[in-house]
């Protein structure tokens, strides 16, 4: 083509993306370069096809509900996740706070109190020879009720919040 | 962009869903043609676009500035698609024999001239679709669309520039809206 414009900014013509000075020069140059004009005519064209065509393309039906309803569920599925996440830290700082209880040099205040409040028992249990190990037992019997409990509790509160998401 | 969604975007952001229900209403033509533009498939396009939704509402805390919140959807929708073309080739190619097999079939002029177009815009590049959509669906001006892809102004240019040449090319050998 003998013509010197630059193709692409016939397009940025088009575009309107052009400078206020530049887009009056390729006006200008446009009423007297049949060339240049043919091609923004047809450029124009591609673009109002492609307008009404992006126009006529109509969007599902119930799209926006079947949005909601993947969010709601996923919504429930984290709460549920955020609920067992908060139960298992919970019940990680009890086991946590028993064992440093039973090991560590911080238990040993209550350890201590233990043994002085173990006489209390001795009067009123009859059975001396266990009750040295009392603290041990106690300690042991209050870890399992509570692991169970937690474990049931568990259970039941998944269960239900399971039965909400299926809904 | 107006006010209303604004405020909607703040509450969607809260945990408000009636907020997020009202943003998908009055987003869903731009997500939707976004991801028909690109995929040109009409269940495709409806997963991809749903899907673009939920990872909206993922990572709604994320976003800083609620002006940006069109532009950072198109990014969604756009990536999301361009995803879905990459593990669904196979399915894709199907997809472009079906819509040739209809075009046959189908007498009405404006319905003719839409499948004409769906066909040519097959035809693109990938990356030529995209930048077709968000000219033409969102309206982004050359710098927007240069930021939102991470490319230079140049390079959006040429591939809008030929982009629509070959669509004018293609629209005029298969006698659509010029005939
Ligand atoms: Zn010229």
């Amino acid at each position: 083509m003998s013509c010197p414009i630059d193709q692409e900014v016939l397009s940025d013509y088009v575009d309107h993306q052009l400078a206020p000075n530049e887009w009056e020069h390729i006006h200008a140059h446009l009423q007297t370069c049949s060339a240049c004009r043919e091609i923004v005519l047809e450029l124009q064209s591609v673009n109002e096809d492609l307008a009404n065509y992006f126009q006529t393309v109509a969007v599902p039906f119930a799209f926006e509900n079947e949005v909601m309803q993947r969010v709601i569920a996923m919504r429930q599925t984290k709460h549920i996740h955020h609920l067992s996440v908060i139960f298992y830290i919970v019940v990680g700082i009890g086991f946590g706070g028993l064992i440093a209880l039973w090991f560590s040099p911080w238990g040993l205040p209550i350890r201590v109190l233990f043994r002085f409040l173990l006489p209390l028992f001795q009067v009123l249990n009859m059975l001396s020879v266990f009750v040295s190990h009392g603290w041990f037992i106690a300690l042991a019997l209050y870890s399992i009720g509570f692991m169970i409990a937690s474990f049931v509790g568990l259970q039941w509160l998944l269960r239900t919040l399971k039965s909400e998401v299926t809904i | 962009m107006n006010q209303d969604d604004i405020d909607l975007i703040r509450k969607a952001r809260q945990g408000d869903l009636d907020a997020f229900n009202a943003i998908v209403k009055n987003y869903k033509y731009y997500v939707y043609r976004t991801a028909f533009g690109i995929l040109n498939h009409p269940s495709d396009a409806e997963d991809a676009a749903q899907e673009t939704f939920i990872k909206a509402y993922q990572s709604l805390s994320k976003l800083r500035d609620e002006r940006s919140f069109p532009a950072w959807l198109a990014r969604i929708a756009m990536h999301t698609s361009s995803d879905w073309i990459k593990a669904n080739r196979r399915h894709q190619e199907v997809a472009i024999e079906q819509s040739h097999h209809r075009t046959s079939h189908d007498a009405h002029q404006l319905a003719q001239t839409q499948l004409d177009i769906q066909d040519a815009l097959n035809q693109l590049s990938e990356e030529q679709r995209v930048v077709i959509v968000l000219r033409m669906v969102y309206g982004m001006d050359y710098e927007e669309m240069a930021k939102n892809l991470d490319i230079p102004i140049g390079t959006v240019r040429s591939r809008l520039h030929h982009a629509r040449l070959r669509l004018r090319e293609l629209l005029g050998e298969e006698g659509g809206i010029h005939s």
